[in-house]
């Protein structure tokens, strides 16, 4: 466990008055709430951090026993507790303050293993996680490869220990967010539950290159097959097609193949198009006679 | 219209603590869709959700409505662009 400079945090000095720890506060927060910082898990983690910083300083007995203790903070808790039994403490440490809809996942060790883990509510609602009627969203992410969406699938996901089957269409890009109405948390006081949000990270495992619906392949041609044409085998997303190669095929020719891409999300059999780029192989390690044979049809050319 | 898809302003501001002069005000400016029935002023609940995150703007950082407006009118700007990113990583990985 780490020691929190909880001063460094709000940018004051330590001999900070309230109403500079306030404004500190309250510029950070402006610049960090989530309300204002959509989808950004580093603002989400300062704006805990400020609020953390904000419930031990901004709260004058808090602060008091943050300076006190300072970095020996460790035997705070010992001393805490042969002050308890003197004195009959009235509070108990870590009490059930109103919790402004923060879990104790939003506040460090430290803050916990110091006060206890409660929260006073002195400040923000927390950018949303104060639940007063709709329930609050959940946010999940789902990493698949990219062969697994090429077909509708099934999957089951746990979300806060609750077991929720996807159906996940074919075609779903990498990046997507999909919304799950009515999956997030519970509401209160009547209100409807929160949604889930789902965004899927694909990994492409195949030797395609994929742009929306349509596949990309370089395939290597020998050279002989390259100038007197012929027929070679290549792999598609839904198995090998034979492809005719014609004659004198160039080097970085592409060839379309109608409906053998990626399927379209949410339309039903229709797929986009597969682009073959050949690769014309030179050969290596050319024997005599090879060399021999090149350089007479060489002076054909001539 | 059902009344399961709608929840009444005196409702909303009683339950979020908050003035009903304010959800009249964001009328005012636009930012929400009242919607009258029977009398009475009510939002959707699917807007529910907007208005949570114009509540804490007001309340929790002291911005005016003024201010809501510009903030509204960029998020949708920098969720606009934060699609067009994705689709430009994506395709990006055409060329790696």
């Amino acid at each position: 466990m780490k020691f929190k400079d909880y001063y460094k945090i709000l940018g004051v000095s330590k001999n900070a008055s309230d109403a500079e720890i306030k404004k500190a506060y309250r510029k950070l927060a402006r610049k960090y709430h989530p309300d204002v910082n959509p989808n950004d898990k580093e603002a989400e983690k300062k704006f805990k951090e400020i609020n953390e910083a904000n419930e031990v300083l901004g709260n004058p007995e808090n602060r008091k026993k943050y300076d006190k203790y300072g970095e020996h903070w460790k035997h705070a808790e010992e001393y805490e507790k042969a002050q308890q039994h003197q004195k009959q403490y009235q509070h108990a440490g870590g009490q059930q303050y109103y919790s402004g809809g923060f879990t104790d996942d939003d506040f460090s060790d430290f803050f916990s293993s110091m006060f206890g883990g409660g929260f006073s509510g002195g400040g923000f609602s927390g950018g949303g996680r104060n639940v007063k009627f709709r329930g609050q969203d959940f946010h999940a992410e789902l990493q698949l490869n990219l062969s697994d969406v090429f077909k509708t699938q099934k999957h089951t996901i746990n979300v806060n220990g609750k077991k929720i089957r996807l159906t996940i269409p074919a075609g779903v890009e990498n990046g997507q967010e999909i919304k799950i109405k009515g999956y997030g948390g519970e509401g209160v006081n009547g209100g409807p539950k929160g949604d889930l949000y789902i965004k899927f990270n694909i990994i492409n495992d195949t030797p395609f290159k994929r742009d929306k619906n349509n596949l990309y392949l370089n395939v290597d041609l020998d050279l002989y097959k390259a100038v007197l044409g012929g027929d070679i085998m290549i792999n598609t997303m839904d198995g090998k097609v034979k492809l005719k190669v014609k004659p004198e095929t160039q080097n970085g020719t592409k060839v379309k193949l109608r409906g053998k891409g990626f399927p379209v999300y949410k339309q039903k059999g229709v797929f986009g198009d597969l682009y073959v780029t050949y690769n014309v192989k030179i050969p290596t390690n050319l024997t005599e006679k090879e060399k021999a044979l090149f350089k007479e049809l060489a002076k054909l050319r001539k | 219209m059902s009344t399961k898809d709608i929840i009444s302003i005196h409702q909303f501001c009683s339950l979020y603590d908050v003035p009903d002069t304010f959800v009249d005000e964001l009328s005012n400016f636009e930012l929400i869709e009242l919607i009258d029935y029977e009398n009475e002023k009510y939002i959707y609940k699917h807007r529910i959700k907007d208005l949570e995150r114009i509540v804490h703007l007001r309340f929790d950082l002291n911005i005016n409505p003024e201010g809501i407006d510009v903030i509204s009118h960029l998020l949708e700007r920098i969720n606009q662009m934060q699609e067009e990113i994705n689709k430009l990583k994506n395709r990006l990985a055409l060329y790696e």
